[in-house]
């Protein structure tokens, strides 16, 4: 047995943040400038509000809503914020590299910097499937390899669809997210909602004991039922729709955008899926001091304790 | 206290109400007198910038207010007393402000206005982050009165006399409340609680919701920062400069804590306070070019110096200078304030008139609050504003009912096999 006191990730927290902020400091210097148009004032302050609505949502939703923990409260809050951060910055290289290809500067405009928020958004959707169970410096490497996958998977959506049909099943987490535009009357959108609560508390209750027996994954912030299955719902709910629409007016156009549909939500899984295995396997390697079984879900592993007593 | 206080309370929102009677007019009455046209304009604006208004009002009551709660028996002193040292400071900045700028004439009362009144307040609590926990509700009225008229003095000077650029207001409220703060809690120094209080510490939940208020001043400073800058581009630039330096201080402010703590280890002063550093210090050159780089870089050297003035300085500050600075508002907004200003003065480098004022308005502003922070301390010493006594410090109950059974923290889980609650002594 090893020794009993959390591993000490002084040497590489640090480093890492510290390398990471400067690489992002020269990738910024190089590669983004100031949106070369500027709204008037009305139109920038509405996009404000829309990318601050966002950041709401990312820092104080997110954050609070993982927080219930008995003792991972503040790595819950704090490490949110640490994650939401970093995410924004590298989402705003990632979407600049995969638009454009830095052929040119990336143009910082407020709409860009909520699709980034929203990108970082699907690594705190993740965050609370591992809350407890990884160090800062793992939910480091996660934010970059899942916004980078997350971007990926934007860019391809926007080449083949060429619509805004995009991270529902990765972000949106509400079942309404995808199908938005194509509901027409209110009561639909709220048979959908009770489906999709009825989910939730349905996975919820039972597949839990299922995933954690069978699979032997453990979900913390039980993440499937609040974001997986609404996500799905709301992805199938879309292809139900569009199938409504095809058989009233029998548009051949309307069926190859259906399959094309049923490719892109497939994707969509399997994109999450793959890379979610490839980044749960980087950070199962011993380099990254990952805390031991019987330090999880515990804030004192990572955070100092002015005057430490037994439970607080 | 109890006459005391209500006295000087009613007292001040009287003579509140006689001024805004004497003084304060809507905006409307003066735009009616030309065509409708102008009116309209007038209200557009009004509501354009009105979520800006509310952005930097939440950050004022939610956010100042819950920092401050970190400490395990002054949850209720913190909020409540920033409530009513807003409310009090938002009236009379609106007066002393527009007083100042007007020569004397009726005050038109706009969106404007009402921000930068909001400006006003924030100095006060700022200050107040440096007393907390030693001074009594009736004493911070008084400071609120003086410092605001202290605050408004410097910035018409800065501002209006040397035409300097102060966006954010690192140098005119962030390090002018500071060291205001500073040197009131240094008149005030209480040599019987030098080796510490017993109260004057955290517990768990205290700590988390101390980052309740961090989270809403992390997400509104873009507002705070862009609220009175010229619209379209600087404004817009203000936002997106103020957002990235804010992102890089988080990074820098982890990964420093990381360092200097044993094991590894975060603090959570470290976390609350220094994440923030980067809001404060890009203020003075936030609607400037810096380009996005430039607000990481100071975003970044703000979270790496926030976060070694709270594990260096402040433990010398309170030993060698004799002030001792509960909220550590030195490092979250005196540090970096004087860093905003230097960035300010280096980003205008090609322009040495402009240079030499910014480097003008980041003295004066640190020497009017000193010199006001001395006399405001001088003033509130005079034993008759009912300041508690050296063990009542950090302390609710002083000030306010508290309830009877009180859950204890420790103390409750500790001695859970009782089943019972032990009942508050």
């Amino acid at each position: 047995m090893g020794s009993k006191y959390p591993r000490s990730v002084r040497g590489c927290l640090p480093l890492f943040a510290l390398a990471l902020e400067t690489a992002l400091i020269l990738s910024f210097f190089f590669f983004t400038s100031y949106s070369g148009s500027i709204p008037d004032q009305r139109d920038l302050l509405e996009a404000y509000r829309g990318f601050q609505d966002v950041t709401v949502m990312a820092a104080l939703g997110f954050g609070f809503l993982n927080s219930s923990l008995r003792r991972h409260g503040w790595s819950s809050v704090a490490f949110t914020l640490f994650l939401l951060a970093l995410g924004v910055q590298w989402a705003i290289l990632v979407d600049g590299f995969l638009s454009h290809f830095f052929r040119e500067h990336v143009a910082l405009t407020l709409s860009s910097l909520q699709i980034a928020t929203m990108s970082a958004m699907s690594t705190l959707i993740s965050a609370g499937a591992v809350l407890g169970k990884a160090n800062l410096v793992q939910l480091m490497l996660m934010a970059l390899m899942e916004v980078t996958a997350f971007g990926t998977l934007r860019m391809v959506n926007n080449l083949v669809l060429a619509t805004h049909i995009h991270n529902a099943v990765l972000a949106g987490g509400v079942a309404v997210g995808i199908p938005g535009h194509m509901i027409l009357s209110p009561w639909v959108a709220m048979v959908l909602g009770l489906l999709a609560g009825l989910f939730s508390i349905g996975g919820a209750k039972c597949l839990p004991v299922c995933l954690n027996r069978v699979l032997g994954i453990h979900d913390t912030g039980s993440v499937h039922s609040t974001f997986g299955l609404p996500g799905l719902l709301g992805g199938i709910t879309n292809l139900i729709l569009m199938m409504h629409w095809v058989d009233w007016t029998k548009n051949s156009m309307l069926t190859y955008q259906l399959l094309i549909y049923t490719g892109v939500l497939s994707l969509a899984v399997a994109m999450g899926l793959v890379s979610g295995l490839l980044t749960g396997w980087l950070l199962a390697l011993k380099i990254w001091k990952a805390p031991h079984a019987a330090k999880y879900f515990d804030d004192q592993a990572f955070w100092k304790f002015p005057h430490l007593t037994v439970g607080y | 206290m109890r006459f005391k206080f209500p006295l000087v309370a009613l007292g001040l929102e009287i003579a509140m109400i006689v001024l805004f009677g004497l003084f304060v007019r809507y905006e409307e009455d003066q735009s009616s007198q030309h065509f409708n046209a102008s009116k309209g304009a007038n209200v557009d604006k009004f509501i354009e910038l009105y979520p800006l208004f509310q952005d930097v009002h939440v950050m004022i009551f939610v956010g100042f207010g819950f920092l401050m709660t970190f400490l395990k028996k002054y949850g209720f002193s913190s909020v409540g007393i920033n409530l009513c040292i807003a409310a009090l400071g938002l009236q009379w900045g609106t007066i002393a402000q527009g007083l100042i700028h007007g020569h004397g004439q009726a005050i038109p009362i706009g969106i404007k206005n009402m921000i930068n009144a909001d400006f006003s307040t924030a100095a006060v609590l700022i200050s107040f982050g440096a007393v907390l926990g030693k001074t009594s509700p009736l004493q911070m009225l008084i400071m609120a009165i003086f410092e605001i008229a202290v605050f408004v003095g410097n910035e018409y000077v800065v501002v209006d006399l040397f035409r300097a650029s102060d966006v954010g207001a690192s140098m005119t409220i962030h390090a002018f409340g500071a060291y205001f703060g500073l040197a009131v809690a240094g008149v005030l120094y209480r040599s019987g609680l030098r080796e510490g209080h017993d109260n004057d510490e955290s517990v768990y939940h205290s700590d988390l919701f101390a980052m309740i208020g961090t989270l809403f001043l992390w997400m509104f400073w873009p507002s705070f920062n862009s609220a009175i800058a010229d619209p379209g581009e600087k404004q817009y630039r203000a936002i997106v400069n103020t957002y990235f330096s804010l992102a890089a201080s988080v990074l820098t402010s982890y990964a420093l804590s990381s360092l200097v703590e044993h094991r590894g280890k975060l603090d959570m002063v470290h976390i609350q306070n220094a994440t923030l550093a980067g809001g404060v210090a890009v203020g003075t050159c936030a609607d400037m070019e810096i380009d996005p780089y430039g607000a990481m870089i100071i975003g970044s050297i703000s979270g790496i110096i926030s976060v070694l003035g709270f594990k260096f300085l402040t433990p010398l500050i309170a030993r060698k200078l004799r002030i001792h600075d509960t909220c550590g508002v030195h490092n979250l907004h005196g540090l970096p304030g004087l860093i905003g200003g230097i960035a300010g003065i280096v980003v205008l480098a090609n322009d040495p008139s402009k240079r030499i004022m910014q480097g003008y308005a980041l003295g004066t502003s640190i020497l009017s609050a000193i010199v006001g922070g001395l006399i405001t301390g001088l003033i509130l010493k005079i034993p008759i504003w009912g300041q508690p006594s050296d063990q009542d410090c950090y302390d609710d109950s002083v000030y306010w009912e508290v309830p009877r059974w009180r859950e204890h923290d420790h103390y409750f889980h500790e001695r859970e096999h009782l089943s019972q609650l032990e009942p508050e002594v």
